[in-house]
């Protein structure tokens, strides 16, 4: 009994300090009083994001809760997203030549890897978005992605990354994998990103987004205007039913980011920059293999754990921290000892972070979605 | 020595448009820096005889080949296509497979492997990228065939000085992942340039 209040205190002293700094970054300190739809929004989102970081304290489990937040961002992203585009440009997720010519084509980060590239090679900015001002800049996105990127590296993945829901929530809904995945594939997200570059070098176009990437289904695509367009249309939804709903159903894995995904390759690169990483603590480890298992983009083998390390790809989701029964694997922060205080620290550290970074996306597409729906309801328009 | 100075100007260009052939050919197959620099002086190899064939056709019909769009079409995009029939059989001849007949076929393909960069270097060599486009025209504007194919010539040896770091690539060679992805990458390129050749063919052609 007294363990059990015990456990509540100490979760409830955890979340204070990041109640606090989550009143700020979900904008509860700016509430304007007299439009209620708004203050209403922020404060379920602000209650909500809070309470599950309390669960995440009090139960000690990462992922399950993450994934919660993680799945409603994809899910309200596309209702923000389009009804945004829709208030600034006239159409609704239909891109046209003159939204091209004009820049008024939101960037995202997927975007990332073929704009530094060919800024390097050609000092060519290739994507025919706006540097700052209008809805998803240029500016605003790479800004954001450094920053992330300093601090969560390869995390962007599970804790950022506002499509990734999709096939996260996909993979959790069959209780077993019906089909196995050859562990090589991980690799062939690299080669993803190497054909991206080397063809975006040659062509000076963003290739990834005219021709392959699945989210066009749940952002933009091209208005069809010519049979070139069927087939990229045909190309980009084929992709997206494959690898982001059927396969993850299938195989319990999220096969779009571990195999397709060229940012998610890029984002590995640029993950040796950040304090974060989880490791395997081998005096502890009993070789049970659920890590392996269950990891759900395949970043463990039995020869990384051999090494203590997990493998290029891994995201930092916490599913394999929270399911392995001895705590062998544990976050920890680069240049310190294994296990010890050190894992406690590093653990709460990166949880403070990501949670923080996740109130400010959330407030980004949650709030203004549960906005739209309180103003369908009252006013029987999702429009403002 | 005009052609050297355009080939050293426009070489990164034609850098540009080989690597995406060159650089999953060498990946795949996941060798040395030595083995690479061979595998590299045959694909120079394909790639001259490439060019002097057009030095002499530059010489012999002019620059005409080039004025008309669907001529041009149906020469870079059978190029493209038989370029992504090399990369894809590059890629399946390392290949076992039980099938008795393509088991067959399959080690018909090693016997002649070392054939593939050659072909290959002929194939990118008959490719219209924009550079050549400027010294075809240059070329075709000379008096005898020797001055033509010389200027192709030395066109070449300007735009080779750019590729010499390419087999350093081989220094990753022991990396297995590094191969793995070559094999992901040659598929994909050869797929990408199927689709480009066909693509290329269907706009301009009679079908």
């Amino acid at each position: 009994m007294f363990t059990k209040y015990k456990n509540v205190l100490r979760a409830m002293v955890l979340t204070v300090p990041f109640a606090f700094l989550s009143y700020f970054v979900t904008g509860v300190v700016y509430l304007d009083r007299s439009d209620w739809k708004h203050s209403l929004s922020v404060l379920l989102v602000y209650a909500f994001i809070n309470f599950l970081f309390f669960m995440s304290m009090l139960t000690r489990k990462i992922d399950h809760y993450r994934a919660i937040i993680f799945i409603l961002i994809a899910l309200t992203f596309p209702i923000e997203f389009v009804l945004k585009l829709y208030e600034l440009r006239g159409h609704f997720m239909a891109l046209n030549f003159s939204d091209v010519i004009n820049g008024n084509t939101p960037f995202c980060h997927i975007v990332i890897p073929q704009t530094i590239i060919p800024l390097i090679f050609k000092k060519q900015i290739i994507f025919p978005g706006t540097m700052d001002g209008l809805y998803y800049s240029v500016g605003s996105m790479i800004t954001l992605w450094v920053a992330v990127s300093l601090l969560l590296g390869k995390g962007w993945c599970s804790w950022v990354c506002f499509y990734g829901g999709w096939e996260d929530g996909c993979s959790r809904i069959a209780k077993k994998a019906r089909l196995k995945l050859n562990p090589k594939l991980i690799w062939s997200s690299v080669a993803v990103l190497l054909l991206v570059i080397i063809l975006t070098i040659e062509f000076a176009t963003p290739i990834y987004c005219v021709w392959l990437c699945p989210f066009k289904a749940c952002s933009e695509f091209f208005e069809i205007a010519s049979p070139l367009i069927v087939f990229q249309t045909i190309i980009f939804s084929a992709i997206f039913l494959a690898l982001v709903i059927i396969l993850p159903f299938l195989t319990k894995k999220r096969v779009q980011c571990m195999t397709f995904c060229p940012f998610g390759a890029f984002q590995s690169l640029v993950d040796k920059v950040n304090p974060f990483e989880v490791r395997i603590d081998q005096k502890k480890c009993i070789n049970c293999k659920k890590c392996i298992q269950q990891c759900p983009v395949m970043a463990l083998s039995e020869k990384s754990i051999e090494r203590g390390r997990t493998l290029f790809n891994c995201n930092k989701c916490g599913k394999c921290i929270d399911l392995c029964p001895v705590n062998a694997l544990q976050y920890h922060i680069k240049l310190t000892p294994i296990g010890g205080m050190g894992a406690t620290i590093a653990r709460q550290v990166f949880l403070y972070f990501t949670y923080i970074i996740v109130a400010g996306m959330g407030s980004s597409f949650i709030i203004p979605a549960i906005e739209r729906i309180l103003l369908l309801i009252t006013t029987g328009s999702i429009l403002h | 020595m005009e052609g050297f100075v355009l080939g050293i100007s426009g070489g990164a260009s034609c850098l540009i448009y080989c690597m995406p052939i060159l650089f999953p050919f060498l990946m795949n197959k996941g060798q040395g820096v030595r083995k690479n620099f061979w595998s590299l002086i045959l694909f120079f190899g394909g790639r001259l005889i490439g060019y002097l064939l057009f030095g002499m056709a530059a010489w012999a019909i002019g620059s005409v080949i080039l004025e008309s769009e669907p001529q041009k079409s149906y020469i870079t995009g059978s190029t493209y296509i038989f370029i992504s029939i090399m990369l894809l059989l590059e890629f399946f001849r390392e290949k076992r497979c039980l099938a008795k007949k393509v088991g067959k076929f399959n080690e018909k393909l090693q016997k002649y492997g070392y054939l593939f960069p050659l072909i290959l270097g002929l194939a990118t060599g008959l490719n219209l990228c924009p550079t050549f486009f400027l010294v075809f025209t240059e070329a075709a504007s000379l008096n005898s065939m020797l001055e033509s194919v010389s200027f192709f010539f030395f066109f070449f040896l300007g735009t080779t000085l750019y590729f010499i770091p390419v087999p350093f690539i081989g220094v990753l060679a022991k990396k297995e992942e590094l191969k793995i992805v070559g094999n992901f990458l040659i598929v994909m390129i050869g797929v990408y340039y199927l689709y480009k050749g066909f693509i290329l063919l269907i706009n301009y052609g009679r079908f």
